[in-house]
């Protein structure tokens, strides 16, 4: 039978130049709900898709508030998503301390890419098994990072992660160049509508409560919507796909 | 003699600054004097080479710091020009009075920081308040320690995210705040009053220049440490400028100061 000698632990490479431990941990990324992320000329929105693993339990967190000027939004192993939620707030408390300023987003996520990158370089260490859309605005504007078990980090318009996300992708690819002028209520549209591609695949309704969206922006803290916030938008959108279906030309949502 | 400049000497045996966790290479460097190696630490109680006034203020589209170019070993003027500003990054300068090394040292520190955040590639900037409150956690956390440095910080910049004029203090035990003119040293006696009367935060940067040049001739006249020679730094949008070292025009031969004392009517003798 086969078996792969070459992926028990982070520091074996393969005979191929991979290290299959990394490989596995971007795997764990795409097991999770898919999350988008998209920028504006002023804002960042970050949008997800939770689940509840079971009727009877709540839903699990998907978005995750850093300090006033970022937040994230994880996809993969939640209990690794927390560690770094937790290095992240410490990061910004160091910065707020020392230098009464707000860390820079790009900054906070190469902190976060070195503590990753640690990770794939000992004996006895897991790479973190989590991938990060990470939104902030600081004093070079709004930015949307995302981050990589490996350490990688990237910086995007726009962006999905996790399962199902091609379709999130597909929608953002056709669209992320008019995002630069949009408004924030546009840009929150956008996001669920990538988020709706991703769960048609799965045959998922999306609800206020099956669904976070988190704005931020220079003039605007990090702020996850409320349900009933929520709700407006999504009242919209289902009357955009109805105004879709009963129209002469159907509006195009692809 | 021997034992006044003994206590003026950094871990002279009978300072009293002392601190509750001992650390037995800092007895070492005490020297023969500490025998049992249970003595306090000591640290600094007074400073040494010390330098005299720096003064501030806002002007209408930036900020104008002065310093003399002045440093007293005691109260003689033993180095005549040495230059107190250090800047920081491209739109931040920091002016010094008090302990001449420590502001070597902390002028090195700034350097360093701005070094590192340099190295990051982000277009990202330190603004001056942001230097101001690094600056003052340094000395909050150094006197905390009980071993401050020993300085009155006068900081001068640009702040580019809200587009105006910062000037900024901090002092030996972590005080940190902004101002619309502040003066250090000697100078907070004798020039705030002027600047109180004169001060307006419309003036010109030529009016502003002016303003100091005359503290700066009172400090002169008045203070066995202040020296003519000064230079200034101006922080505006554009960026740091600062001045070359110029000489104030004095003048000894009031009638007044030439007749001795003892030839003037009592009323006018008080000087």
């Amino acid at each position: 039978m086969y078996r792969n000698l070459y992926d028990t632990d982070p520091t074996t490479w393969s005979p191929q130049g991979r290290i299959h431990q990394i490989e596995y941990a971007m795997e764990a990324v795409k097991q999770g709900t898919c999350v988008v992320g998209l920028r504006s000329k002023t804002h960042v929105v970050l949008g997800a898709l939770k689940k509840a693993q079971t009727q009877m339990s709540s839903h699990q967190q998907k978005l995750y508030k850093v300090d006033d000027h970022v937040g994230f939004a994880a996809s993969g192993l939640t209990a690794d998503a927390r560690v770094l939620a937790s290095y992240m707030r410490t990061q910004c408390q160091q910065e707020k301390y020392e230098f009464d300023e707000a860390l820079p987003v790009g900054r906070l996520v190469a902190d976060v890419g070195d503590r990753s990158q640690a990770n794939t370089q000992r004996m006895g260490k897991r790479p973190y098994g989590v991938g990060l859309l990470v939104a902030g605005s600081d004093m070079t504007g709004p930015h949307l990072f995302e981050t990589c078990p490996s350490g990688n980090y990237f910086e995007y318009e726009a962006m999905a992660l996790g399962s199902r996300c091609q379709s999130a992708k597909t929608y953002l690819e056709k669209h992320f160049k008019t995002f630069k002028e949009v408004s924030v209520d546009d840009l929150i549209m956008h996001a669920l509508k990538a988020l709706k591609k991703a769960s048609e695949t799965a045959d998922d309704e999306i609800t206020a409560e099956s669904v976070d969206i988190a704005i931020v922006g220079a003039e605007q803290k990090f702020k996850i919507l409320s349900n009933e916030e929520l709700q407006v938008y999504l009242d919209r959108l289902a009357s955009e796909v109805t105004a879709a279906e009963g129209g002469e030309a159907p509006m195009d949502t692809t | 003699m021997e034992d006044c400049l003994r206590l003026r000497g950094r871990r002279a045996p009978d300072n009293y600054g002392y601190s509750y966790h001992g650390d037995y290479n800092q007895h070492v460097l005490c020297g023969s004097a500490v025998s049992s190696g249970q003595e306090p630490i000591k640290h600094t109680t007074r400073p040494i080479t010390t330098s005299s006034t720096v003064i501030g203020l806002k002007f209408n589209g930036g900020t104008i710091v002065m310093s003399d170019t002045g440093v007293c070993y005691g109260n003689m003027l033993r180095f005549k020009s040495c230059e107190r500003f250090c800047q920081v990054g491209d739109r931040t300068v920091v002016a010094a009075s008090g302990e001449y090394s420590d502001f070597q040292y902390l002028t090195r520190d700034l350097k360093e920081m701005d070094t590192r955040d340099w190295v990051q590639e982000d277009g990202c900037s330190r603004e001056p308040s942001s230097i101001a409150a690094y600056l003052g956690r340094t000395f909050y956390g150094q006197r905390s320690r009980l071993d401050p440095y020993w300085n009155q910080m006068i900081m001068a910049g640009w702040q580019k995210t809200s587009n105006e004029p910062y000037l900024g203090y901090i002092d030996l035990y972590g005080t940190t705040f902004p101002e619309d003119y502040i003066a250090s040293g000697f100078g907070s006696y004798l020039a705030i009053p002027l600047l109180r009367k004169e001060y307006r935060p419309d003036m010109t940067e030529d009016e502003a220049k002016a303003l100091l040049q005359k503290c700066f001739m009172a400090l002169f006249y008045r203070d066995c440490t202040g020296l003519s020679t000064v230079q200034y730094a101006v922080a505006t949008s554009a960026g740091i400028r600062l001045s070359d070292v110029s000489t104030l025009t004095h003048k000894w031969d009031y009638k007044l100061w030439l007749t001795p004392t003892s030839q003037l009517p009592v009323s006018a003798s008080s000087w």
